[in-house]
């Protein structure tokens, strides 16, 4: 099958900072993989570097077809900067964000509605961003990064932020997104999450990978949080590193 | 979705978020409303200061030429009064003033407090006196005539340029100005709240990766300058009918306002020029507003005020349009969008100074425009700090 994605010994490097140092992956489509990783392990400029935010100092990245980047129709991306226009109706806004991804005014519109009635908020659709809870606020950017039915979606620590209760929305709203043929690359520390979601982990950690491979074999008799623990810890201790600070 | 699609959906979003048409009619409302307000205060607080006030004259044969006229003042030189009887109806409010004159060349003016009607009629006693003393010289003398003959001077406009009266002239340089004028500071206050707005609700990393920066860029261009033509053609439309309309509600002569009405051709070039000027001051502007962090302390502010520059030397020229400095500055794209409208409205510009003008101003406009999207998108995703000089040569050198 041909991948999805293929991040080809990517690297990234700022200031004096190796933030990516030589990552290779490949996500096939309707995969679920799951980065994994600490603070500063790479994470988040892996996933800006796909989105095209960030360039990769070598490397290639590769998407289905051969393209470097992905069309703005067939991406989603949650960023982990959340933000949204808290002057303007939400509505509005999850129909400007479709409306920029090529769908047209009345169903970017009926979109629009139908993700607010999914999150609950179908009765404050004229309110302002900024009326909403944080909590609210989440759900709100998370339709924004969805409503046009992504073929691959990249959320960066979709769950942060969250109570359980939101979790599991948030949860159910993903694997919605993945039965509709949605192929997902996200990153989490919610291991017990990641395990009900991730078909694939990759941990990262000072931007090499640190292991890499199916929840199946890699949590066999065990759980991704005691395995994360383990190989994290063991790498922390090689380098020095106590409570997250090098020594 | 094409490049200019997106554009068109940035521009159309971002016009939306800055124009408030309830709050656009109620500034325009308010407009009108401080603008014929106090036009009739105005009025009326002359109105009443014209009231007549009576001033007892005692020892006026001593003067040596007749009371001269000077409003509001009323003469009242009865030989009965004295100056203890004037006083005392100067005490009772009967009248104004006591005018006690002493001498040619002296009067003591007796009034109950300050009055600025007082030094009118210092003036106009200097004025009569130095007419009286005038008329003297000139019947004494066959020269004295000549002196108070003025020069004959008639003057014969022969350019088809130069065919509006002076005074209308300057104000058509003084309103294309602040047109101008309001059109970038409209702008100036959206783009800075909208683009330090969005990277300090992190929106953009959202937008960046929907849209590339130069179509961002451009659509928030095209966006606000609609929106601040918006602004600034509501109040150009208010002060216009103030301006126009109360002189003649106050049953005064409207001032001259030449109007360009069927000189399409030199209108579409002042809008094309001045609209040009806006997108390269914009496009200047917004590069600049993307390198703040944070709006409150950052110094960088003072850069967003450059436009102001072209404007303030503009402003200085309005009495100079003729002159090889104007003609300069007509042409360097720089102070062009400011310069060249005004000289078009006003004189008669050389064809090649109009196309060498738009040429120059057009390829700058694209320059910047480029160069700032490529700021502009390295900037916008900078947090926490501001690029360094340095920084923002590199990214204009990759631009």
């Amino acid at each position: 099958m041909t991948a999805f994605l293929t991040i080809d010994r990517v690297e990234k490097r700022y200031s004096t900072v190796q933030a990516v140092a030589g990552i290779s992956l490949e996500v096939q489509p309707g995969e679920a993989v799951a980065l994994l990783g600490p603070n500063g392990a790479g994470k988040t400029t892996l996933l800006r570097m796909l989105v095209g935010i960030t360039r990769p100092d070598r490397g290639r990245i590769v998407w289905q077809g051969g393209a470097s980047s992905l069309p703005p129709a067939d991406l989603g991306y949650l960023p982990e900067d959340r933000g949204l226009y808290q002057d303007m109706p939400i509505k509005r806004t999850l129909t400007y964000f479709a409306r920029l991804r090529g769908i047209a005014g009345p169903e970017a519109e009926r979109r629009a509605s139908t993700w607010l009635e999914r999150f609950e908020l179908g009765d404050r659709a004229k309110e302002k961003l900024s009326a909403l809870s944080k909590g609210n606020q989440q759900k709100v950017q998370l339709a924004a990064a969805i409503l046009h039915s992504p073929r691959f979606a990249i959320l960066d620590e979709p769950f942060s932020g969250l109570d359980p209760i939101n979790q599991e929305l948030f949860l159910s709203i993903v694997r919605e997104l993945r039965a509709a043929g949605t192929t997902l690359l996200f990153s989490a520390h919610q291991m017990s999450l990641v395990e009900r979601m991730a078909d694939r982990v990759m941990v990262l950690h000072r931007g090499k990978e640190l292991l890499h491979g199916s929840i199946c074999e890699l949590v066999a008799g065990g759980t991704l949080h005691d395995l994360y623990v383990e190989k994290v810890g063991a790498a922390n201790a090689e380098l020095g590193i106590t409570n997250g600070e090098a020594a | 979705m094409t490049r200019w699609q997106q554009t068109w959906e940035v521009a159309r979003w971002e016009f939306m978020r800055f124009v408030k048409w309830k709050q656009q009619l109620i500034g325009f409302a308010i407009l009108l409303v401080m603008g014929f307000g106090g036009g009739f205060v105005g009025r009326s607080v002359a109105k009443a200061e014209q009231k007549p006030r009576m001033i007892a004259v005692i020892g006026g044969d001593l003067l040596g030429f007749p009371l001269p006229e000077a409003k509001p003042v009323a003469w009242d030189s009865s030989e009965s009064w004295t100056v203890a009887s004037a006083s005392a109806a100067l005490a009772e409010k009967r009248l104004s003033g006591v005018l006690v004159v002493t001498s040619a060349l002296e009067a003591e003016l007796m009034i109950r407090s300050q009055a600025e009607w007082a030094e009118t009629l210092e003036r106009a006693l200097t004025a009569a006196r130095q007419s009286a003393l005038l008329a003297r010289v000139v019947a004494a003398s066959p020269e004295g005539a000549a002196l108070v003959t003025p020069f004959a001077f008639r003057k014969t406009l022969t350019d088809a340029g130069a065919r509006r009266t002076e005074l209308s002239t300057r104000i058509t340089a003084l309103a294309i100005l602040f047109i101008g004028f309001t059109l970038v500071m409209g702008g100036f206050g959206t783009l800075f709240t909208g683009i330090t707005g969005e990277k300090q609700q992190r929106v953009t990393e959202q937008l960046v990766a929907i849209v590339p920066p130069q179509v961002w860029m451009d659509g928030k261009i095209i966006g606000l300058t609609g929106a601040a033509l918006v602004g600034t053609g509501i109040t150009t439309i208010g002060l216009y009918a103030v301006v126009k309309v109360l002189p003649l509600a106050l049953g005064r002569s409207a001032l001259p306002m030449p109007s360009l009405g069927g000189d399409f051709g030199v209108l579409a070039l002042i809008t094309l020029i001045t609209l040009l000027g806006v997108v390269l001051w914009f496009s200047l502007m917004a590069a600049i507003a993307a390198t703040i962090d944070d709006p409150n302390s950052s110094t960088r502010t003072l850069l967003l005020f450059a436009p102001m520059l072209p404007i303030g030397v503009a402003f200085g020229m309005t009495s100079k349009l003729d002159s090889p400095a104007a003609q300069v500055l007509g042409v360097f794209p720089l102070t062009s969008s400011a310069m060249m409208p005004m000289r078009l409205a006003v004189t008669t510009v050389a064809w090649w100074e109009v196309v060498l003008a738009l040429l120059l101003l057009s390829a700058t406009t694209w320059l910047f425009r480029r160069i700032a999207g490529k700021v502009f998108g390295a900037g916008m995703l900078m947090y926490g700090k501001e690029p360094t000089l340095r920084e923002t040569l590199r990214w204009m050198r990759e631009g």
